[in-house]
């Protein structure tokens, strides 16, 4: 008898897997039009069977759905998938619930480990200053030291200051 | 400069200089790198990919390397395929950039150590090679460009994976470092599969004479990272400083033993291949690399005396077909290529 939709129980469903979570397994099953109108593609393990060749299986890549294309660049995750290439920086982010398993498996881990931009750098060393001076300047209000609290509010704005055009020139199009 | 200059000679790092250089022929270190601001190659407009090239050829132009020795080949404006063979056959451009199409370029200086690919897989491709064994000064070498080119142009990053590029298993550092290695006697003794067993277990990968996916050749292989991420600029160079020393010694090892063992065998093998090289009227490509390769064995040990390491390491890549059909300025049929490769090799060896 054919199942019915987990999702909207109404429709025939059409997708069968099974979902590994926590070592628990649960069969699924919904229809096209759910897993189409939640705009994903399933991850099947397809995708690393082949990389992962008796190694160990990575439950969370076969329970894990992404959506069905990068909405930056377009790119369709089937298309990622047969040919191995992303399409924008935006694909690390969009299609990480399959990459992280799969850079896991190329590189023995999904983390940098390598240099950062200056301008990376500069903007964390920046972002660590003002911390400090917000603790400090929450120590000067409590003491009533108001005079020392303006100079510090002035150091926190023009920090701020500099990292919004820090911003704005990174994100120039 | 323009590219007839660069006919009668060759890169600085084939000049038979530098550490270790009887067995390291050479270093090169590269890092891919795509701007933040458009899609990758694969997913870019004719437009796109057009406005890239000009933004980094604008960059490149703004820390200095527009001028003072830089040339820059447009390749989308080169209609013959014979200028994209002959910075292939010189290890300045990559199959990719030579087989692909639309806005792409290289930028290289006189010596040659310095090569910069502009949409290959990536937005940007940019390399140093030194001669020997020299993968930290090679490194050293492009750090600052790639520091100055991202103040301009921004590159894709992320705190999570590093430098973004089109194929993850260049993600992290981008950084690809190699050495290409010349080992006639590990060949010779059949020990080089040992290596090869032994590097590749260490994340490291050994590849042919013109890279990822071509034969061996001539008895060089390349030994690179696998890995680029989850590892540190210097942890790569590191692993290759720690590898490298290793298979150095130990071709030298089995080159003493050689000499000590089997000296008849292997000076007979020298010498015919000497003989045949000067004496040849027609040689193909792949036995003019076979003959050099012991030829180049028999002057690192001395064997042959009258014969400069340089030349013989210049002849491996001026005997190729678009190297000789440039210096001819025709194009030639494979038997006439055979005829010039051997009298130009005649004319090298003092004939």
């Amino acid at each position: 008898m054919a199942k019915v939709c987990q999702y909207c129980n109404k429709r025939e469903a059409k997708i069968h897997f099974t979902e590994i979570k926590d070592g628990k397994k649960t069969e699924m099953h919904i229809c096209e039009s759910c897993a189409h109108e939640k705009n994903m593609v399933l991850a099947f393990p397809s995708l690393l069977s082949h990389i992962v060749k008796g190694g160990p299986a990575t439950p969370r890549a076969e329970s894990e759905a992404v959506p069905a294309t990068c909405p930056s660049c377009g790119l369709a995750y089937t298309d990622f998938k047969s040919k191995g290439r992303l399409g924008c920086p935006t694909c690390y982010e969009v299609f990480a619930p399959v990459l992280v398993p799969l850079l896991e498996k190329v590189h023995g881990t999904a983390a940098h480990a390598g240099k950062a931009p200056e301008r990376m750098a500069t903007m964390i060393a920046s972002k660590k200053e003002v911390l400090a001076l917000e603790e400090e300047l929450e120590q000067a209000i409590q003491a009533e030291e108001y005079e020392r609290a303006a100079e510090l509010r002035d150091r926190i704005r023009s920090h701020s200051e500099g990292t919004d055009d820090d911003a704005a020139e990174g994100d120039r199009a | 400069m323009n590219l007839d200059e660069l006919i009668g000679q060759s890169g600085e790092w084939l000049r038979g200089a530098g550490p270790e250089s009887d067995i390291v022929i050479s270093s090169r270190v590269r890092l891919a790198r795509n701007l933040v601001d458009f899609p990758f190659l694969t997913r870019a407009s004719e437009e796109q990919r057009a406005e890239i090239h000009r933004s980094i050829r604008g960059g490149l132009d703004k820390v200095g390397l527009g001028r003072n020795g830089h040339v820059y080949i447009d390749l989308a404006d080169e209609t013959d395929e014979m200028t994209s063979r002959f910075l292939l056959e010189r290890h300045l451009i990559s199959r990719e950039l030579a087989s692909g199409s639309g806005g792409r370029g290289v930028l290289f200086n006189r010596s040659e150590m310095l090569a910069v690919m502009v949409n290959e897989e990536d937005h940007l491709r940019i390399q140093a090679i030194r001669a020997g064994f020299q993968v930290h000064e090679a490194y050293r070498d492009i750090q600052w460009i790639d520091d100055k080119l991202d103040r301009d142009l921004g590159f894709a990053y992320s705190p999570t994976f590093g430098y973004l590029t089109a194929c993850p298993t260049n993600v992290g550092t981008g950084m690809r470092a190699s050495v290409m290695l010349h080992l006639p006697a590990l060949v010779f003794t059949k020990q080089i599969e040992k290596v090869f067993a032994s590097v590749t277990k260490i994340n490291l990968a050994v590849r042919g004479f013109y890279g990822e996916g071509t034969q061996a050749s001539g008895d060089f292989y390349q030994i690179s990272n696998q890995v680029t991420l989850g590892i540190s600029e210097d942890g790569i160079l590191d692993l290759l400083t720690r590898v490298v020393p290793k298979i150095v010694t130990y071709e030298r090892e089995v080159r003493d033993h050689l000499l000590d063992k089997d000296r008849l065998k292997l000076e007979d093998k020298i010498w015919r291949a000497y003989g045949l090289l000067r004496a040849a009227r027609s040689i193909s490509s792949e036995e003019t690399m076979d003959l050099l390769s012991a030829v180049r064995l028999g002057v690192n040990l001395g064997l042959l005396g009258n014969v400069e390491i340089s030349t013989v390491n210049e002849l491996f890549i001026l005997t190729q077909p678009a190297h000789l059909q440039r210096l001819e300025k025709r194009d030639l049929s494979a038997n006439e290529r055979d005829a010039t490769r051997a009298e130009f090799i005649r004319k090298h060896l003092g004939f």
